[in-house]
């Protein structure tokens, strides 16, 4: 499709868009409230959070386009499948990144205006931050799977127990935490009752980590097995790339739903600096793939 | 894909492999068509050597290293006159 190679002009569309709305809307009542800002340190704030921002969504952009067109060069392959898919999964993960940004800002200027639907944004930006990756982690995961074929009993059990572990932890860890603060806090963490927290937030959020940390594994499960010297080098990359996006961006969203449903908790400084390591994880992560997409596409161009 | 058949390009497809990974035979039916402007399903041992040269400046667009471009390319040479050999 035409509209594919257009990445990067719809991230600059998207730039100036939300530039617009960022100058128009305010931070949230909420936040300013929660660090005692004023409304001109809002919104210096905003736009100091911009610049970073807009840089992640220009590496992502520039990532998924640059995946697409590679996916294009090989579509008659096998490989090609799988990569059209990986390609896919991570266009909606970056797509996600944009979505999340003008819904936390728009949803939290109706919440500034309409006091009773608070309650409503709270969920619809639970919803909004859940989507994107549910579905971006799912497509990669199927197409690591693709790439995988029928070698899919050939990572190491040692390795499988240790992911099945390490995940089990995370996943027991964040249902306990995110279960204790909407005990005790109600529903300034979340307006939903409990059970339907644990049905259409936790469990969905468990479910994209997982395949997530799946798909992370067998993309570098596949780039070991995978024959070719030079190929190989730049596979590496591309999988270490998708990989360390994964897990940044699952670090992303648990930070998000750990910590700041108790903002007033924790200092703007503490929240800013874990936000922005975590950013500049991701942009690194995109970063990775793009150097190892160019390595693939560069073998398909000579 | 071309015709794997031919042995010629199947050897050279699989030499290229241990370079370009499931990326050769894209690799190897490119350079037959755009260099000798052939059918891979028509190469033959000698056309290689034509190649030869081409494929060195390729594979060096992706890799510094020079041992593994001459590696490469010394292994498509003794496929070459392999083939060569046999045919005489």
């Amino acid at each position: 499709m035409k509209w594919r190679t257009h990445s990067v002009q719809y991230c600059v569309a998207l730039m100036a868009l939300y530039l617009i709305a960022s100058l128009l809307i305010p931070l949230s009542r909420e936040t300013r409230e929660a660090y005692n800002l004023s409304l001109a340190q809002a919104h210096i704030i905003s736009f100091i959070t911009i610049l970073p921002l807009f840089g992640i969504w220009f590496v992502a952009f520039y990532a998924y386009g640059l995946l697409q067109k590679y996916a294009r060069a090989i579509r008659h392959d096998e490989e090609g499948v799988a990569f059209s898919k990986i390609a896919d999964g991570v266009m909606i993960l970056s797509w996600g990144l944009v979505a999340q940004a003008f819904a936390s800002l728009i949803l939290g200027w109706v919440g500034d205006q309409a006091g009773g639907m608070r309650a409503t944004v709270v969920v619809l930006q639970s919803y909004i931050t859940l989507i994107f990756p549910l579905i971006a982690f799912s497509y990669i995961w199927s197409g690591t799977q693709k790439l995988l074929g029928h070698r899919k009993n050939v990572g190491s059990l040692m390795a499988s127990r240790t992911l099945l572990l390490v995940f089990a932890g995370i996943a027991a860890a964040y249902v306990y935490l995110v279960l204790r603060l909407h005990e005790q806090s109600g529903s300034e963490v979340s307006p939903l009752p409990a059970l339907l927290l644990l049905v259409t937030i936790i469990v969905p959020y468990l479910f994209a980590w997982f395949s997530g940390i799946t798909a992370a594994y067998e993309l570098t499960v596949h780039a070991r097995l995978t024959r070719g010297l030079l190929y190989k080098r730049a596979l590496n990359l591309l999988a270490g790339g998708l990989a360390f996006l994964i897990v940044a961006t699952i670090a992303m969203q648990y930070f998000n739903s750990m910590f700041l449903s108790n903002l007033g908790e924790f200092s703007i400084n503490a929240v800013l600096l874990v936000d922005y390591l975590l950013l500049l994880m991701i942009a690194l992560g995109y970063v990775i793939v793009i150097a190892g997409v160019r390595g693939l596409q560069k073998i398909e161009e000579v | 894909m071309s015709d794997i058949r031919n042995k010629t390009y199947a050897e050279a497809v699989k030499i290229s492999r241990d370079y370009l990974g499931p990326a050769a035979e894209r690799f190897i039916e490119r350079q037959v068509r755009s260099h000798l402007n052939k059918d891979p399903a028509d190469l033959q041992p000698h056309d290689l050597y034509k190649l030869l040269d081409w494929i060195r400046i390729s594979v060096s667009f992706l890799s510094e290293d020079a041992d593994v471009v001459e590696d490469y390319v010394h292994q498509l040479r003794k496929l070459a006159s392999k083939g060569v050999n046999s045919n005489e």
